[in-house]
């Protein structure tokens, strides 16, 4: 797939994660072609996109990292992950994520993407299917623990 | 005390932007989850200065700040937004805001936007 | 929410549904939640951009999921909800939400969707929006097929 449409959703990622949790990305992984489904750690938000043309971001955390992320954005010493509010911060961040992203890709290839809102969901055994797009997933590790970031998109830049 | 009223439909949004404008010294007047609660809120409070989204169910961030500037050409107005492209930036300098900024904010950015501004 | 925005929806499932083949379709049960707290196993979902923003969501069991990947696979037996089939049931949240942009766009109401995707696993907790989704279930031949429009108007 296309690094130009890949790479500012993991700089926007590190970056953002860091700057709103504070929390450091450790390692992360060479982008790997996607299956087109993925299998997730717990703790996983999907947002979507159109414009010239369309996509997806998924973030996926195991929910240690999760529990981490949002326990540092709300302030909460123990949050229930299973509440509107608190697993709505994982949304957010993802919106904050795409939007980020979508702004660079915007300006400098005028794709005209729009974001729909983003959705959060947790669950046991998960596994995430879709059909008529291209994918890659990126695995990340902090001291928290470990996430996936699959990119996503119908179409492609001219060349 | 400056007062301000925030406009956005992330709760997440709202706690964050509160502890990082009550520790800089500002007092945050009223929340408002949409466009339209954050007209009545202006009009209720008549804060120092609005910080505002775009995205937001009801009615968004653009005509919120029309109506508002429509009605109190004087009100002060920050629009705050996960996205930030060219398009989207002319169309909220358009409708009258002071200042564009794109999340994600830390205290500098907030705090050097405010002092543009009021 | 408006009854102009939702019936393009309501309307599209009907179609679609009954275009595969689908017998016995019955527009049942209507409800207001404010979270999804999703009882079925498969769940699909589509997004919305344009003059309405928001999601819709298609949810089901897994035998109705099998049925219906293979009513759209033209009777191919689905015995397990594989890679084909779960790819044929995100297709199927595409072609209603995109019949229900063609119905919008006859109203002026200029919508595109973006690419669908699918959920399945176990005690799911999900929420789909910001705003109120309004809950409608299709009765079917197949089994319930429950519509979850979240729109922000």
């Amino acid at each position: 797939m296309d690094s130009r449409l890949i790479t500012p959703y993991i700089e926007s990622t590190v970056q953002i994660i860091r700057q709103m949790t504070g929390i450091e990305v450790t390692e992360l992984s060479d982008p790997a072609p996607g299956s087109g489904e993925l299998s997730a750690y717990g703790v996983t938000s999907v947002i979507t996109f159109a414009g010239t043309i369309k996509g997806r971001l998924i973030i996926d955390f195991q929910p240690e990292l999760a529990l981490q992320i949002i326990k540092n954005l709300m302030g909460e010493e123990n949050p229930p992950l299973r509440d509107r509010l608190m697993l709505g911060c994982i949304a957010e961040i993802n919106n904050i994520i795409a939007g980020d992203a979508n702004t660079l890709l915007n300006n400098q290839y005028g794709l005209g993407l729009r974001l729909a809102p983003p959705m959060v969901v947790t669950g046991g055994k998960m596994m995430l299917a879709s059909s008529k797009v291209e994918s890659v997933t990126v695995f990340g590790r902090t001291g928290y623990g470990d996430f996936k970031l699959n990119i996503a998109f119908q179409g492609g830049l001219a060349s | 005390m400056k007062r301000i009223l925030i406009v956005d439909d992330s709760p997440m949004i709202h706690n964050l932007l509160r502890k990082t404008l009550e520790r800089n010294g500002y007092e945050v007047c009223g929340d408002a989850a949409n466009g339209r609660e954050g007209v009545e809120l202006y009009e209720k409070h008549r804060p120092d200065l609005v910080f505002m989204d775009i995205t937001m169910p009801v009615m968004d961030g653009i005509e919120a700040v029309k109506t508002i500037k429509g009605k109190y050409p004087e009100a002060k107005i920050i629009m705050l937004t996960a996205m930030g492209d060219d398009e989207i930036m002319s169309e909220a300098l358009n409708a009258g805001v002071e200042v564009f900024l794109k999340k994600p904010f830390d205290d500098y950015k907030i705090i050097s936007a405010i002092a543009k501004v009021i | 929410m408006n009854a102009k925005f939702i019936n393009p929806f309501l309307v599209a499932v009907d179609s679609i549904l009954k275009q595969f083949g689908v017998a016995d379709i019955r527009r049942g049960a209507v409800a207001v939640k404010d979270e999804m707290v999703i009882e079925q196993d498969v769940t699909t979902f589509v997004g919305i951009v344009g003059d309405l923003r928001g999601n819709v969501a298609y949810c089901f069991s897994t035998e109705t999921a099998k049925k219906l990947a293979s009513a759209m696979m033209m009777g191919m037996p689905v015995p397990e909800l594989d890679e084909m089939s779960r790819s044929a049931i995100a297709e199927l949240a595409n072609v209603i939400t995109g019949h229900a942009a063609s119905n919008l766009a006859e109203e002026q109401v200029k919508v595109d969707i973006t690419p669908p995707s699918m959920i399945v696993g176990e005690e799911i907790f999900m929420v789909l929006s910001s705003v109120r989704t309004l809950i409608v279930t299709f009765e079917t031949a197949l089994g319930p097929v429950e519509v979850h429009i979240c729109l922000e108007v």
